[in-house]
C-alpha cells in the first residue's frame, strides 16, 4: 500500500499510541525510525519537571531544542508524556531569559536600593566575594549560606555541598526540598535507618489496591497516574482508595473516595492499625522477626518562632523514641476505634471500614502513595510513620505490589537533595554532620584535614528566612529555586529578610522570578539540556543526559557558577590557622584548588562527548575548566556509597548511566535493585535472612506510635475557613517555566480560589467574581471557582501557588513539623470576602 | 500539518460517550477503544491550536488521564518561530521590582 506523507505520519502516531496502550490494531505498525529526513538529532534526557523522572527524547536542530517526546524505551513512562512534558522544548525559550548578570546599582556602584543594571561576570563575582568575605570576617561562617534545590543536577548539589560545608565551613546549606520532602526523609530514617522507598514503580502493575494519602496523582504525577489507571481498568478486582481534604480528579477513579477534616489523617492511620490488631489480621511472624515497637515524644510544638505562644505552651521536645511492647502499642491505638475516628475525621464509617479491610486482607497487595498532603504537615514525620506502621503490621512491604511509597515533587529531590545530602544536617549517602565518624569519612574522601566540616547543623529553609530578617545571615546565595514565592509567610518573614539592608542576596536563575527581583545580584543560568546533567527520581533511579544546546548569551550553569566562584577564596581567608596547620599542603591555595582541582575531581581529561551513534555533544564546563568536571565529581561522590559507613547506597559507574535509561540504586556489579531489604531482590540481604532492614543495627524496622494532635491554626469565628495550597496539572511548582509556555499559560493563566458554592453564596460571591482571601498575616485577591477539577467541602478553600501575580504565601503560616522543619502549606485559617 | 498520537484513559462506563464527543472535534480521530483506553490522533495545521485541543481533552467529563505519545510535523523546516511562539509578556526587571516592593508595603 502506498502511503502519502500525511497517512504515513498518522499511521506512526496510531501505532505508537496503541503500543503504549497495550492495544493491538490490525494492520497498523510503525514504519520508520525517528531520525527521518528532517535532520533533527534525537537524544535522551530526564524531564525537567517532576519527581516521576520520565525520560524524554530531545530533538535538536540548528542548535535549538525544537521537539520533545516520550521515550518509548524508558521503563518509567514507556513512551508517554504528560501535557507539561509535551511542551518541555519551550521552557528554555521564554522571551525574558536572563543573559547577563544584573546588579542593583546607583551611579555605577552597588546599592541595595538601586536599580538592576548589567555587569560582567567578573564584576558580579567581585562584589559577591567582597560581601561573603565581609560577612565571614565580621560574624564568621554562620553568617553566610545558600538555599539550593531539588532541581539541581547531582554534581551541582555535590559541588555546593563541598563549597559550603567544607570550603566556607558553614552548614547553612539547605535545599528547597526542605519544603517538600524533609518529613519523608525524617520518617524513613526513624523507621528504617535509611532514606527513600523500598519499592519502585513496578508496584503500579503488581498491586491489587492503591491508597492515595494526600496525593493528587492525576494532576501532579500524570504518568504514574496513567499507569495506575491502566492497572485499575484492566486488573480484575483491583481497587483505588483516595483520601484528601477536598475532592480532586483522582476521585473520578476512586472506588472509595474519602474527604477528611484536615489533620485527622493521623487518627485514620491509627484506626487502621487498631482494626488490624483487633481483628488479629497482623502478620505475627513478620512482626516477630522484623519489627521493634516504639512510641515518640508528644506535644512537641509547631516549629514557629520560640516566642510564639504555641511554642511556649508545648510540653515535649524532639523525636526521641521509647521502646514499648506489642501490648502497649495495642493499647495506644485502641482509642482510635471506628466510632471515634469517624466522628473526628468526618469520614463515614463504611468508608473507613472498607479502607481498613483492604490493608488487613492478607491476600491483597496494597501500595500506598503520598506526597505533600503528608509531608507538608506539622506532624509530617509522624504521619509518614503511621502508614509504615500499617504496612509493617501486615508485612506488606519490600515485595512487588506491597509498598508504602513516598512520591517526590522535584526531579532530583531524591537524587540531589537527599542522596547528596544538601540539607543543613546532612552529608552524602545518609551521613550527618553531627556524627564525628561521618564527618571524618567525608573529610577523608574530600582529602581535607580533620575538623574541616562543622558539627552543628546549619539553618534550615524556614530558619534561613528568619535569620535573614534578624540580620544573622548576611551573605546569601539562592540557586535553582524560587523561594520568595515558595516560602511561607512572605509578608512577615521572607520579604523583610531579603530586603534587610544588612544582607546581600544573590539569586541564580534563568528567568527574572519573584526571588530574583527580591535579590541584589542576579546571575543568569544555563538550564536543563544546556548542560550535562543527572537527576535521581522517586524510585531511586539515577538518570543522565548530555548537553544538547548552548545557553543563551552569557548564561552559565549552576555548576560553573559554584566552581568558578570557589576561585575567589584563598584558604587563608576562610579557614583558621590551626586547621591549615593540620594539612600544610593547602597553604596559599584557592578553594578551587583544594576542592575541585584536587587530583580526583580533575582526574578525567578533556574529551569529546560522543553517543553510540557517533553524534557529538558540547560540554561547556569541560571546555572552561579543562577537565571532565561532571565525571570527576560523580566518581568522587559515589565513593560515599561504595566505601561509606552506611550500607546499600551504591551507585554505578559514570559512563554506565550515559548508556542506560537510568538505574535504581543500590547498583551492585552493574545491576540495579528493584525492592530493597528482601532476599532475592536486594544484594545486601544474605541467603536465609528473608527480610532485613539493614539500615538499623539489629536489622529491624520501627513501628512508631504517634497520636492525633491538633494543627497549629484552625478556623475560628473570624478566620472561619481552612486554606490549603498546592499545584495544578498545567503548571509545575512556581510557574517560572510553565507560565512561559503559551499553551500552558493559556490553559490555566491565573491562580483561582476553589471553594464550595455554598461558602461562596454565604459571602455574596459567585463563580468568576473576585474575592479577597485573608489570614492574620496577609491577603490576596483572586477569582472564585466553584466548579471544575477541585471540589472542596464547605469550610475549606484551595489556592494553587504557581502564580507570581497572586502570591498565596502572603497568607500562609510558617508553622513547621518540629522534627523535619518542613512547612505545613495545607492548613491555616483564613476568611474570604468580596474584593 | 501536525499530527499527535494521544492515549486517553476514561471511566469505562463513559467510554462510548467520550469517544463520540472526541470524534465530533475537527481533526480528532479515535482508532481504538478498549477497557477505558482510547487511541486518539489529533491533526491540525497550527501547532498551537493542536496543543490547545489536547489540553481541552482534560476537561471532558469522565476523562481520567491524557498522555501524549507521539508528535510529528510533516513540515521539512520546522517553524522555529512557531515553536518559540508568544510567551507571557516579560516584565522588565526593574518594573517588576517596583511592583513587588509596593505590594509588600501595602
Amino acid at each position: 500500500m502506498k502511503l502519502n506523507r500525511r497517512n504515513f505520519i498518522k499511521t506512526n502516531a496510531i501505532a505508537a499510541t496503541a503500543a503504549a496502550a497495550g492495544i493491538t490494531i490490525p494492520g497498523i505498525s510503525a514504519a520508520v525510525a525517528k531520525n527521518g529526513s528532517n535532520k533533527i538529532r534525537w537524544d535522551k534526557a530526564a524531564c525537567r519537571f517532576c519527581g516521576t523522572g520520565c525520560s524524554v527524547l530531545v530533538g535538536t536542530k540548528d542548535g535549538r531544542v525544537v521537539a520533545t517526546q516520550g521515550d518509548p524505551d524508558a521503563p518509567v513512562n514507556r513512551g508517554l508524556n504528560c501535557i507539561k512534558g509535551y511542551f518541555l522544548s519551550k521552557i528554555m525559550y521564554g522571551k525574558d531569559r536572563l543573559t547577563r548578570p544584573l546588579l542593583r546599582m546607583t551611579n555605577g556602584k552597588y546599592d541595595k536600593d538601586g536599580d538592576f543594571a548589567e555587569v560582567s561576570w567578573d564584576q558580579a563575582f567581585d562584589i559577591m566575594a567582597l560581601k561573603f568575605k565581609e560577612a565571614l570576617k565580621k560574624k564568621g561562617p554562620t553568617s553566610v549560606g545558600m538555599f539550593g534545590s531539588g532541581q539541581w543536577t547531582i554534581w551541582e548539589g555535590y559541588a555546593a555541598s563541598k563549597l559550603f560545608k567544607a570550603g566556607l565551613r558553614t552548614n547553612n546549606l539547605d535545599p528547597n526540598a526542605r519544603h517538600c520532602m524533609a518529613s519523608a526523609v525524617g520518617a524513613f530514617m526513624r523507621a528504617f535507618g535509611a532514606d527513600e522507598p523500598m519499592g519502585c514503580y513496578d508496584d503500579l502493575e503488581h498491586a491489587d489496591a492503591f491508597v492515595l494519602w494526600g496525593a493528587n496523582m492525576a494532576e501532579m504525577h500524570p504518568i504514574l497516574w496513567s499507569r495506575l489507571s491502566d492497572t485499575r481498568l484492566t486488573k480484575e478486582g483491583s481497587e483505588v482508595h483516595v483520601l484528601s481534604t477536598f475532592k480532586h480528579r483522582c476521585f473520578d477513579l476512586a472506588d472509595n473516595g474519602m474527604v477528611f477534616t484536615p489533620q485527622t489523617d493521623l487518627a485514620i492511620a491509627n484506626y487502621i492499625a487498631h482494626y488490624i490488631i483487633e481483628t488479629r489480621s497482623y502478620n505475627k511472624d513478620f512482626i516477630g522477626d522484623n519489627v521493634n515497637f516504639t512510641k515518640t515524644v508528644t506535644d512537641i510544638g509547631y516549629g514557629l518562632r520560640p516566642e510564639h505562644p504555641l511554642e511556649k505552651a508545648k510540653t515535649g521536645k524532639g523525636g526521641k523514641l521509647t521502646k514499648i511492647n506489642f501490648e502497649e502499642y495495642k493499647k495506644s491505638v485502641a482509642k482510635y476505634d471506628l466510632e471515634y475516628t469517624s466522628k473526628l475525621s468526618g469520614v463515614p464509617k463504611e468508608n473507613l471500614l472498607k479502607l481498613a479491610k483492604i490493608y488487613a486482607d492478607p491476600n491483597k497487595k496494597v501500595t500506598s502513595f503520598w506526597t505533600m498532603g503528608f509531608n507538608q504537615h506539622t506532624r509530617g514525620v509522624w504521619v509518614n510513620g503511621l502508614v509504615y506502621n500499617i504496612h509493617l503490621l501486615m508485612g506488606k512491604i519490600s515485595e512487588p505490589g506491597n509498598s508504602p511509597f513516598s512520591l517526590t515533587g522535584q526531579p532530583s529531590a531524591c537524587g540531589t537533595a537527599r542522596e547528596v545530602g544538601t540539607f543543613a544536617h546532612r552529608l552524602p549517602a545518609d551521613l550527618v554532620v553531627k556524627v564525628k565518624s561521618h564527618r571524618d569519612f567525608a573529610e577523608k574522601v574530600w582529602k581535607l584535614p580533620e575538623g574541616t566540616i562543622p558539627p552543628k547543623p546549619g539553618y534550615h529553609a524556614v530558619l534561613q528566612n528568619r535569620m535573614l530578617k534578624d540580620g544573622k545571615l548576611n551573605a546569601y546565595w539562592v540557586m535553582c529555586n524560587n523561594n520568595v514565592q515558595a516560602a511561607p509567610n512572605f509578608n512577615e518573614e521572607t520579604y523583610p529578610g531579603y530586603r534587610n539592608p544588612e544582607n546581600f542576596i544573590v539569586v541564580s536563575d534563568p528567568y527574572p522570578t519573584v526571588t530574583a527581583i527580591a535579590g541584589d545580584l542576579i546571575l543568569p543560568t544555563a538550564m536543563w539540556t544546556e548542560k550535562e546533567g543527572a537527576y535521581g527520581n522517586a524510585e531511586r533511579r539515577t538518570q543522565f543526559w548530555r548537553q544538547q544546546v548552548k545557553a543563551p548569551g552569557e548564561a552559565k550553569s549552576d555548576l560553573w557558577q559554584l566552581v568558578e566562584f570557589s576561585k575567589r577564596f584563598k584558604v587563608e581567608e576562610v579557614w583558621p590557622a590551626d586547621l591549615i596547620a593540620k594539612q600544610p599542603g593547602v597553604k596559599g591555595k584557592t578553594l578551587y584548588e583544594v576542592l575541585f582541582k584536587n587530583g580526583q575531581v580533575d582526574k578525567y581529561p578533556k574529551q569529546q562527548v560522543t553517543d553510540s551513534r557517533g553524534n557529538k555533544y558540547d560540554n561547556d564546563e569541560m571546555d572552561d575548566f579543562g577537565f571532565y568536571l561532571q565525571k570527576g565529581l560523580f566518581e568522587e561522590y559515589r565513593r560515599f556509597g561504595t566505601e561509606g559507613p552506611k550500607k546499600g547506597h551504591d551507585l554505578g559507574e559514570f559512563d554506565a548511566y550515559h548508556k542506560a535509561r537510568g538505574m535504581r540504586w543500590p547498583v551492585v556489579k552493574g545491576k540495579e535493585t528493584l525492592w530493597r531489604y528482601r532476599e532475592g531482590y536486594d544484594p545486601f540481604v544474605k541467603k536465609g535472612e528473608g527480610v532485613k532492614f539493614y539500615g538499623k543495627k539489629d536489622g529491624k524496622a520501627n513501628i512508631i506510635f504517634a497520636p492525633y494532635e491538633p494543627p497549629a491554626e484552625s478556623p475560628d469565628k473570624e478566620y472561619d475557613l481552612w486554606l490549603s495550597t498546592g499545584r495544578v496539572l498545567e503548571h509545575w511548582h512556581s510557574g517560572s517555566m510553565t507560565r512561559r509556555v503559551p499553551e500552558l499559560y493559556r490553559a490555566f493563566p491565573d491562580a483561582v480560589m476553589f471553594m464550595h458554592p455554598n461558602d461562596a453564596k454565604k459571602r455574596g460571591l459567585r463563580r468568576g467574581m473576585t474575592a479577597k482571601v485573608a489570614s492574620r498575616r496577609g491577603d490576596i485577591s483572586l477569582k472564585v471557582e466553584t466548579r471544575g477539577r477541585n471540589r472542596p467541602p464547605e469550610g475549606l478553600v484551595f489556592v494553587p501557588w504557581f502564580d507570581a501575580g497572586r502570591l498565596i504565601n502572603k497568607v500562609t503560616l510558617d508553622a513547621t513539623d518540629p522534627l523535619s522543619k518542613e512547612t505545613d502549606y495545607k492548613k491555616c485559617a483564613v476568611k474570604v470576602e468580596k474584593a | 500539518m501536525n499530527i499527535s498520537g494521544v492515549l486517553v484513559h476514561v471511566q469505562p462506563q463513559r467510554m462510548d460517550q467520550i469517544s463520540k464527543e472526541l470524534k465530533a472535534i475537527a481533526g480528532v480521530d479515535v482508532h481504538a477503544a478498549e477497557k477505558g483506553k482510547l487511541v486518539v490522533t489529533v491533526e491540525n495545521e497550527k501547532l498551537n491550536a493542536l496543543a490547545d485541543q489536547v489540553m481541552a481533552f482534560q476537561h471532558i467529563k469522565g476523562v481520567m488521564s491524557v498522555s501524549m505519545v507521539y508528535h510529528e510535523s510533516d513540515d521539512e523546516n520546522i517553524d522555529i518561530e512557531e515553536v518559540l511562539a508568544e510567551v507571557t509578556p516579560a516584565c522588565a526587571v526593574n518594573t517588576c521590582n517596583e511592583q513587588l516592593s509596593q505590594e509588600a508595603s501595602s
